[in-house]
């Protein structure tokens, strides 16, 4: 099966490629776990290649058809090398920046689901590591970057030359990204797999079981002195969209998930999705096998220009 | 929050006040505009209508916790119509970040995230369901069909 075998991600091989030794470096960290579940999983894969307990999106039928956050990366990574051999074509030597460091999972499908981060940044996302950024030259930047490099306000209609040569308008990472891209790009499947990802949601939030798994959250909610008629309102309120997080949003939060943990809402709501998705998986199973088997190639491809650079 | 608060220019930056401060990355508010400027490596841009067609707006800057407040800006059909659960198509022109669409507001609900340069000619369920998106967001658990 293709998913195992991408799952067996040479972080080894990119880390070795982009230089990446300072994160690797600094040992342990939760930082390090893609998938990281905030509380120990008794499933004991290993981190980064599978779906911690919490992470409800890629344990979803519709997520075999999906490019994971590490697949992301090994793409990003031979983008790099096809700009930087752009780049020698215009005598510039491009050294990629760093990847980026695996974040823990935010998992949001269902809202918010971990106690931990909810106790401290309520229902915002907790802040995200700068991604780190290569040091260019003015030079190096104008052919990176093509036109985006120009300074605010300046003309855009000549053609960009560097030393005579013309310049590719996106410059020539956006040139790598988009000339990689163009052989695997199968809109028809990617727009199949995004309609069932999120028609599943959407009628997982009308199905009978949802529907009385949120009732009981509710009442659970109202217990603790909170007046919601599901998680979906808790978390787009208004007060907790603006302004600093305050302790009334925290611990609106922390019982928000408490409540989810004590009635089984999460795992409710996701077998139900769980089973919609495989009824509307099996009407365009085509589309999604192509669309997968493109993932593959693509995949096999920036690996192979890895494994060359 | 500043729902009904009404952009009037076709190139105005919008204020902040509906913007969520992300990240440990310097301090920035999205700014939207009609058009990514060249200058703009990263930029997110909203359709009224499939197939990037119509009145469309442009992010910058940062992600946004709320699309209340925000209308479609430039010239076509849909201009001045609000962008929140209101775009039918997306393009993330950002050559360095990626970019993720999410159905309801504060980055909760199904998502999507593009791949730099990637585009879609329809929304599929954030068709007229798109509340927040924002930048960068590793590790955001969204699909990447692109």
């Amino acid at each position: 099966m293709r998913r195992l075998a991408r799952l067996a991600i040479p972080a080894l091989s990119l880390s070795l490629l982009v230089g990446c030794a300072s994160q690797e470096a600094s040992g342990p960290s939760p930082a390090r776990t893609s998938a990281a579940a905030p509380e120990p999983s008794p499933d004991p894969s290993s981190p980064g290649t599978s779906p911690g307990r919490y992470d409800y999106t890629f344990r979803l039928p519709i997520a075999e058809y999906s490019y994971t956050d590490a697949e992301y990366e090994v793409i990003r990574s031979a983008e790099q090398v096809l700009a930087r051999d752009c780049m020698k074509g215009f005598g510039l030597t491009y050294r990629p920046p760093e990847s980026s460091a695996p974040v823990a999972a935010q998992d949001r499908r269902y809202g918010i689901t971990d106690l931990d981060s909810a106790r401290r940044y309520g229902y915002r996302m907790p802040p995200l590591p700068a991604a780190p950024k290569a040091k260019l030259t003015k030079d190096q930047i104008t052919v990176l970057y093509g036109k985006r490099s120009l300074e605010n306000g300046a003309d855009d209609r000549a053609k960009l030359e560097y030393r005579g040569k013309e310049v590719p308008d996106n410059g020539c990472l956006g040139k790598a990204i988009l000339d990689f891209r163009k052989p695997y790009e199968y809109r028809e499947g990617s727009a199949a797999a995004s309609r069932i990802a999120g028609d599943s949601y959407e009628a997982s939030l009308s199905a009978p079981k949802v529907q009385a798994a949120f009732k009981e959250w509710s009442t659970c909610m109202k217990q603790k002195g909170y007046d919601y008629p599901s998680p979906v309102d808790a978390i787009q309120s208004p007060s907790f969209l603006k302004g600093k997080v305050s302790a009334k949003e925290r611990e609106t939060a922390a019982a928000d998930v408490a409540c989810k943990r004590s009635t089984g809402l999460l795992e409710t709501w996701f077998e139900t999705e769980s089973a919609i998705q495989k009824d509307m998986i099996k009407k365009d199973v085509t589309l999604l096998r192509k669309l997968d088997e493109l993932h593959g190639k693509k995949l096999r491809a920036a690996r192979k220009i890895l494994a060359e650079a | 929050m500043k729902a009904s608060r009404k952009v009037l220019s076709a190139a105005i930056a919008i204020p902040a006040a509906a913007v969520a401060v992300l990240g440990m990355a310097p301090m920035a508010h999205a700014e939207a505009r009609a058009t990514c400027p060249d200058w703009e490596k990263d930029c997110a841009v909203f359709y009224y209508n499939s197939n990037k067609q119509g009145s469309r707006t442009a992010f910058t800057h940062d992600g946004v916790s709320n699309l209340a407040g925000y209308t479609f800006l430039s010239s076509g059909a849909g201009k001045g119509l609000p962008v929140k659960n209101n775009a039918a198509s997306f393009w993330n022109a950002s050559v360095d970040s990626i970019a993720t669409v999410f159905y309801h507001s504060n980055y909760d609900g199904a998502c999507d995230t593009f791949a730099p340069l990637a585009d879609t000619d329809r929304l599929a369920k954030t068709y007229n369901e798109n509340a927040s998106f924002d930048f960068d967001r590793r590790g955001d658990n969204c699909y990447k069909w692109d």
